[in-house]
């Protein structure tokens, strides 16, 4: 069993290790923050701010788990809600999720409040936040709002 | 030696703290984009395995085949017509083995068998009537114009010559069905559009458009003496018959208002099993007719030819209003009525008999 002199005698003789551990460690807690707080969701591909409007590119996905639908939300600073969201690419089913470009879909998030996150109803929307799928793409309905939510929420993060 | 551990260690153990802590950042990120991924596929849809094909109903027990196993049966290739349901003639080469091949090979066969429901990966499932098992043969195609199915799963099962609703992308069960699942013992008829204030019209979202639509639950709840039946079937006013089990039936609609009504839809529903402007839906005891649809066809603007369509045979029969009046009907006051539209409202009228009847319900007596 060491002594207490030798154990004094090992930290004394690393004091240098010691001291670049601590400051290893300070930059892996600086790196950290950097990515969790400073950093944008993955799903986020570019966000940025424009003439009173918060555009975000963001990505998501439908029906197709291999290619994301992109879309494009822009939010409207002063009022706090969506003013325009748009399908970049998508490469979604033609007869069922290919209806998620029209313009009646699209129509239906304008004006949401970004306050609360958007929820997917199959038939008719009861409250302000819901939002009606395509007849027929549930999925891809669904991939679509998600996307749109994860716009919402990094806009909310942001302007915190 | 211990000298050199007395200098590495410190910066080995400082070092895997730093890549564990990074990693630790970049894998939340990722997770985020892996759950936004999961989420929209959360459904059974992703559970069912759809390189095997499932066959029910044969013995006790269901026997199966692989991908592997169904490619080791003569090859069956074809060149193939389909018609859709929008008029579209759709074509391609195929590559499948027989049902008839499948079976023999397990002992099996087709015969005696009134339905067989195919069931695919997305919740899609139809019934293949008799008279099609009977005189078409079935394939469970593994290859499409060269290429092997991989998005749906690996077989599609397809008719020749049949309509596209029977090409079913991702087949991964068939269910053979022995007994007599749909009730031919009509007594009753229900008109559609004369419900008046028994059925409630909700508003039902379809693309773009809100139309009205009714719940067959309620439906059934009001109008159906149920009995053993397990199925319902529609018949179209394109032709198309089909039939869906009562769980289906219960959480689907019929669109009343607007493009393609009246239509059997549900939210969940696939899109091929939606039935387009039905004529006839038939349930248990009863049978729902659409008026619009009966006056649109020559065929059925006569009392007397619905009632032969639905199996009705009886010599009497009693005639319910929206009003409420009664209307016994036998003899000349059946086989001289016609079904009529006047504006939006439709009647059962006999000149000869004086009769005119916004009818709501016929009863067998």
């Amino acid at each position: 069993m060491p002594s207490l002199s030798n154990r004094g005698g090992f930290l004394l003789g690393n004091r240098k290790y010691i001291q670049i551990f601590i400051l290893l460690v300070f930059l892996s807690i600086l790196v950290h923050v950097l990515l969790n707080v400073g950093g944008k969701n993955q799903d986020v591909i570019d966000a940025y701010e424009e003439n009173g409007f918060y555009v975000q590119k963001v990505q998501s996905y439908g029906y197709n788990m291999e290619v994301p639908i992109v879309i494009e939300v822009k939010i409207n600073m002063k009022t706090n809600q969506l003013s325009e969201v748009q399908v970049i690419s998508h490469e979604e089913t033609e007869d069922y999720g290919g209806y998620v470009t029209e313009e009646w879909f699209l129509n239906r998030f304008i004006g949401k409040a970004v306050k609360d996150s958007l929820q997917l109803v199959k038939i008719m929307p009861k409250e302000e936040n819901e939002v009606v799928a395509i007849t027929g793409a549930t999925k891809t309905s669904q991939g679509f709002l998600n996307g749109v939510n994860i716009a919402m929420e990094n806009y909310k993060k942001e302007m915190e | 030696m211990k000298k050199f551990l007395k200098k590495v260690l410190p910066l080995v153990i400082s070092a895997a703290m730093v890549l564990g802590i990074v990693g630790c950042s970049t894998n939340g990120s990722k997770e985020q984009t892996d759950a936004n991924k999961s989420e929209s596929n959360d459904d059974a849809q992703s559970a069912v395995p759809t390189d095997v094909l499932v066959i029910n109903g044969l013995g006790d027990e269901s026997i199966s085949f692989t991908l592997d196993e169904v490619k080791a049966f003569e090859p069956y290739a074809k060149e193939i017509k389909s018609l859709t349901s929008s008029g579209e003639v759709k074509e391609a080469s195929i590559v499948g083995a027989t049902l008839t091949d499948m079976l023999e090979s397990k002992g099996y066969s087709t015969a005696n068998c009134d339905s067989i429901r195919i069931v695919a990966s997305d919740g899609y499932e139809i019934a293949v009537p008799k008279d099609v098992i009977e005189n078409k043969e079935i394939i469970i195609a593994y290859e499409e114009n060269g290429e092997e199915y991989t998005k749906f799963g690996a077989f599609r099962s397809v008719i020749p010559d049949e309509r596209a609703m029977y090409w079913v992308r991702g087949t991964v069960e068939l269910n053979f069905e022995y007994s007599e699942t749909v009730s031919n013992d009509i007594k009753n008829i229900v008109f559609m559009e004369n419900m008046g204030s028994d059925i409630a019209l909700e508003d039902y979202t379809y693309y773009e458009s809100v139309d009205k639509a009714m719940s067959i639950s309620s439906l059934i709840d009001t109008y159906v003496n149920i009995g053993s039946a397990t199925s319902g079937a529609f018949v179209a006013s394109d032709g198309l018959e089909t039939e869906q089990t009562l769980d289906v039936l219960k959480a689907a609609y019929l669109k009343m208002t607007g493009e393609n009504a009246p239509l059997f839809i549900s939210p969940d529903m696939p899109k091929g099993m939606q039935v387009k402007g039905v004529k006839y839906f038939n349930v248990g005891d009863t049978c729902f007719a659409s008026l619009s649809m009966l006056c649109a066809s020559e065929e059925t603007t006569e009392l007397q030819s619905v009632l032969s369509d639905l199996g009705m045979t009886g010599a009497s029969y009693l005639a319910i209003g929206t009003d409420g009046s009664e209307t016994s009907l036998q003899g000349t006051a059946v086989s001289g009525s016609t079904f009529e539209a006047e504006g939006d409202a439709f009647y059962l009228v006999n000149d000869e008999e004086s009769i005119k009847i916004e009818v709501k319900t016929i009863q067998q007596q």
